[in-house]
């Protein structure tokens, strides 16, 4: 009877990854069937972010009807920018964007004690507690808009090229998520997280349009307090052969990981700061 | 070696005042003016295994924070504690998976999945092997009778039934420890019933110890053996309930009289009779007389306009234990 | 009797939305950020070719386009959304005020406090920091004229894209698609004075034009004089169509409600 009792504590570390993995796979899995009742409205959702996709393509067309390239990049070219950065984006949103709400809908309603109380990673718990479907749609068709301006400019893969792209499409979501985690954590000294993020959401829109066209202090914006210019512009200049940005093409793959790891321990700090209030 | 031992552990809260509109939340980011609260002060607490313990205490003498701070939820202001040979906040996750939580209202369990589905997910974190599963769940089913909504979502679950859920989930993994926060709140007899059935079964045939924090004294007289009664922060009383069980018969029988001058009673097993403003206030022994005949010998000799017999709460319970000092078990 | 009633409506919308003091701020900051992005993008187009009119006639437009979007920015979808999914929506059919009377004068409180909070600041913030040159003493008259009507050709829109929230009940997404449409067609995100001719037509068909471009140009002083009537002309027309459209639109959705038993 006490063999079937659970558990004594052996504990290895990749034990620990597959288990966290697989507790994932099961979130995942049924969240997406209790969406999945509600079709029309997952349908909906579909639809709309389709549409503000389309309609952000079509403003660019508009633009480009005064002007053949901006500062050089032509309109397949920033194409895919917009295509990269709003994959990397809504790559992370999927997966990674309940800490937006982290105060609202986590501490608050005391559900972090809740958490605790489980043998599992913490982070690991807010993240997988939601998932944004609504971005599905427009992960895809940012895709989508991603190959189809790679055809235009009759881009051609090399392995390099393929090679950056895949670390660079990982230490980009890493690049949101020490975001979403910096901005998010504060509201365990706040209480409230949506605020911060407004910030963010602002800001983003400016991925979208070429880092060189911007005067310097939003240049020093993109690059340290909302420094999506790493999960956009300078990764897609690689794919462009734009050589001169060369350094910041590297520092792109580099940083992220060592940020993403800051972001880890300042979550960890304001978690340890973090007291329930007794009933 | 004791399953739980906690040593002179002390919780100080800071209060903070929280400020209000952008100023407040923009101060927030600065220093702020704040009071103490000692929630938690110099507790010695010890837990065999296979022990079912009570855990008593009026609103805010610091039950929560108790167990809290034995599930790793919070870190102690000072002080030692050990569950199963680990600090439960420093080795926070391998302590999750030898105990089991109840938190009187707020549900482990996922809001919009059906209950099977929270059940098989809390399968996979707590690595219960699927030969077992399915034994456990159909014998939490005998007693609990989870079958009856087993694929309903957990929003649609009424009081008594999430309970159920929230007890099974609890023990799912048969941990060692289990905290029951208020786990009969709010729910009727036939269900409390079942889940005290539930616990004795647990702690009985797979030795899981309990530590039972409620208000309700007919929790305590079925299930646990030892008390221990907190009051203000401080243990005010550790030991058996048998010592106990003749301050809980007592009763008390408040009574209008038409003329409550020449009330007099000279019964055996009165205690005390107070008369107040208005009414008759009767403490009597149950065990030695009940109620009944107390009632027909008020009213063979005097007119009763109204009369009502209070239980004593725990409130009144601590209160007395409090004034009349610290036993020894 | 009754209009003291909807002023009373009016008059508690805005004292609700005066406690909404941060949001005001933050949509004045979203304005700002706006501004600046499309600054930097119009200067970048400005250097690589000539823009017809000026890189300081586009400013003019896209602050002008601020101001009428932040002054006409309504929520409907939720108000509405809100209560059907409540099932108080019920509660509006037995009321004396008919729901679009309610509605309507709800949002006219919201549009009084935007335009003080988030639409004149953005004007003081343009002529401040991009270098607009205000309109003159009339012509700020016809313009918050036109803004008035474009407010109300807003209204009836969003007012008859609620009612699809009888069918979904994600009202939050449709009035993301209602701004996404709303925000490119009628001048707010591109200055439609720079169309190439070929897309005018479709432009032309569509209400939307009415909704901003039409005074934002008083405010640029791109029209000026019977072309000024000619666009009041042009409100007025599609406040026409749209009431009949918003009128058919919850005719519809009652009868949805009432076959549903609400």
């Amino acid at each position: 009877m006490s063999d079937s009792r659970n558990y004594t504590g052996e504990d290895s570390m990749l034990g620990s990854v597959e288990k966290h993995w697989r507790v994932y796979k099961n979130f995942f899995a049924m969240y997406m069937k209790s969406r999945l009742i509600y079709k029309a409205d997952f349908v909906l959702g579909f639809i709309s972010q389709f549409v503000s996709l389309v309609f952000s393509v079509a403003f660019l067309s508009l633009l480009f009807t005064q002007v053949e390239s901006i500062q050089g990049w032509t309109f397949n070219e920033i194409l895919l920018l917009t295509g990269f950065s709003g994959l990397v984006l809504n790559l992370h949103h999927v997966f990674f964007f309940a800490l937006y709400r982290l105060g609202e809908d986590y501490i608050i309603p005391g559900k972090l004690d809740r958490y605790k109380v489980r043998p599992l990673n913490m982070l690991f718990q807010v993240y997988a507690r939601y998932i944004a479907d609504d971005n599905i749609s427009k992960l895809l068709a940012n895709i989508f808009i991603m190959i189809y301006a790679m055809n235009q400019i009759g881009l051609v893969l090399t392995l390099p090229k393929i090679l950056y792209g895949a670390v660079a499409i990982v230490t980009s979501v890493m690049v949101i998520g020490t975001i979403f985690i910096f901005f998010g954590t504060t509201a365990f000294w706040t209480a409230r997280s949506q605020a911060v993020f407004w910030l963010f959401f602002q800001i983003s829109n400016f991925r979208r349009y070429p880092y060189s066209i911007f005067s310097r202090p939003i240049k020093i914006l993109l690059v340290t307090l909302v420094p999506i210019a790493f999960s956009s512009f300078f990764p897609v200049t690689f794919f462009l052969d734009m050589s001169q940005w060369t350094t910041w093409q590297y520092a792109a793959l580099a940083a992220p990981p060592v940020t993403y790891f800051m972001a880890y321990k300042f979550w960890k700090y304001g978690l340890s700061k973090y007291t329930s209030t007794g009933s | 070696m004791s399953l739980i031992e906690a040593e002179n552990l002390n919780k100080t809260f800071r209060i903070y005042n929280q400020g209000e509109g952008i100023k407040g939340y923009l101060k927030s980011f600065l220093s702020r003016d704040y009071r103490e609260v000692n929630a938690v002060e110099d507790l010695n607490l010890e837990i065999d295994e296979g022990e079912i313990i009570g855990y008593i205490g009026s609103n805010g003498a610091g039950k929560s924070t108790t167990v809290k701070m034995l599930t790793g939820i919070l870190e102690p202001s000072s002080g030692r504690i050990e569950v199963d040979g680990r600090d439960p906040h420093s080795q926070r996750k391998k302590n999750a998976m030898n105990i089991g939580v109840v938190f009187g209202q707020k549900t482990q369990l996922w809001w919009d999945l059906p209950v099977k589905e929270s059940f098989r997910l809390l399968k996979e974190i707590y690595e219960v092997p699927d030969e077992d599963y399915e034994e456990r769940i159909d014998r939490f089913d005998e007693v609990l009778q989870l079958s009856d909504f087993w694929g309903q979502p957990v929003r649609k679950l009424s009081l008594g039934q999430k309970m159920r859920c929230e007890l099974a989930a609890s023990f799912l993994h048969y941990p060692k420890i289990v905290y029951l926060d208020e786990p009969t709140i709010g729910l009727d007899v036939a269900v409390k019933e079942r889940i005290r059935d539930f616990i004795h079964e647990m702690n009985r045939e797979e030795d899981i110890t309990v530590m039972l924090t409620t208000h309700d004294i007919d929790d305590i007289e079925d299930l646990c053996e030892r008390i221990v009664v907190l009051d203000e922060g401080r243990k005010i009383y550790d030991g058996e309930l048998n010592a106990l069980v003749n301050r809980f018969t007592s009763r008390q029988m408040i009574m209008d009289l038409r003329d409550q001058n020449g009330f007099s009673l000279d019964l055996e097993g009165v205690k005390d009779v107070e008369k107040e403003e208005g009414h008759v206030e009767v403490v009597f022994d149950r065990e030695v007389i009940s109620a009944s005949d107390l009632m027909r010998h008020v009213l063979d000799n005097y007119e009763v306009l109204d009369f009502q017999i209070k239980e004593p709460d725990i409130e009144s319970v601590v209160k007395k234990i409090y004034n009349e000092g610290l036993e020894e078990e | 009797m009754s209009l003291r009633k909807y002023y009373a409506v009016a008059r508690n919308a805005y004292r609700q939305a005066t406690a909404y003091r941060l949001d005001a701020v933050t949509t004045l900051l979203s304005s700002v950020v706006f501004l600046e992005l499309y600054y930097a993008v119009w200067s970048a187009i400005d250097a690589s070719g000539t823009i017809e009119g000026g890189l300081g006639q586009v400013m003019t437009y896209l602050v002008a386009g601020q101001i009428v979007s932040n002054a006409a920015f309504l929520q409907t979808e939720q108000f509405i959304g809100y209560r059907v999914r409540k099932g108080t929506i019920v509660n509006e059919l037995k009321r004396p005020l008919s729901l679009i009377s309610h509605v309507y004068f709800h949002e006219l409180g919201w549009v009084v406090f935007n335009s003080l909070t988030k639409a004149l600041p953005v004007a003081v913030l343009g002529i401040i920091f991009f270098d607009i040159q205000p309109p003159g003493v009339f012509q700020s008259l016809y313009f918050l004229a036109s803004t008035f009507l474009a407010f109300n050709l807003v209204f009836l829109l969003a007012y008859t894209n609620s009612m699809l929230v009888f069918w979904t009940k994600v009202d939050w997404s449709l009035r993301m698609m209602r701004n996404t449409v709303t925000n490119l067609f009628s001048g707010v995100l591109f200055p439609l004075y720079l169309l190439p001719g070929s897309l005018e037509g479709i432009f032309n068909v569509l209400p939307f034009r009415a909704m901003a471009d039409a005074p934002i140009q008083i405010f640029t002083g791109q029209a000026t004089g019977n072309h000024i009537v000619e666009i009041f002309g042009l409100q007025l027309a599609w406040l026409v169509v749209l009431f009949v459209l918003a009128h058919f639109a919850w005719r519809k959705a009652k009868t949805k409600l009432t076959v549903q038993g609400g």
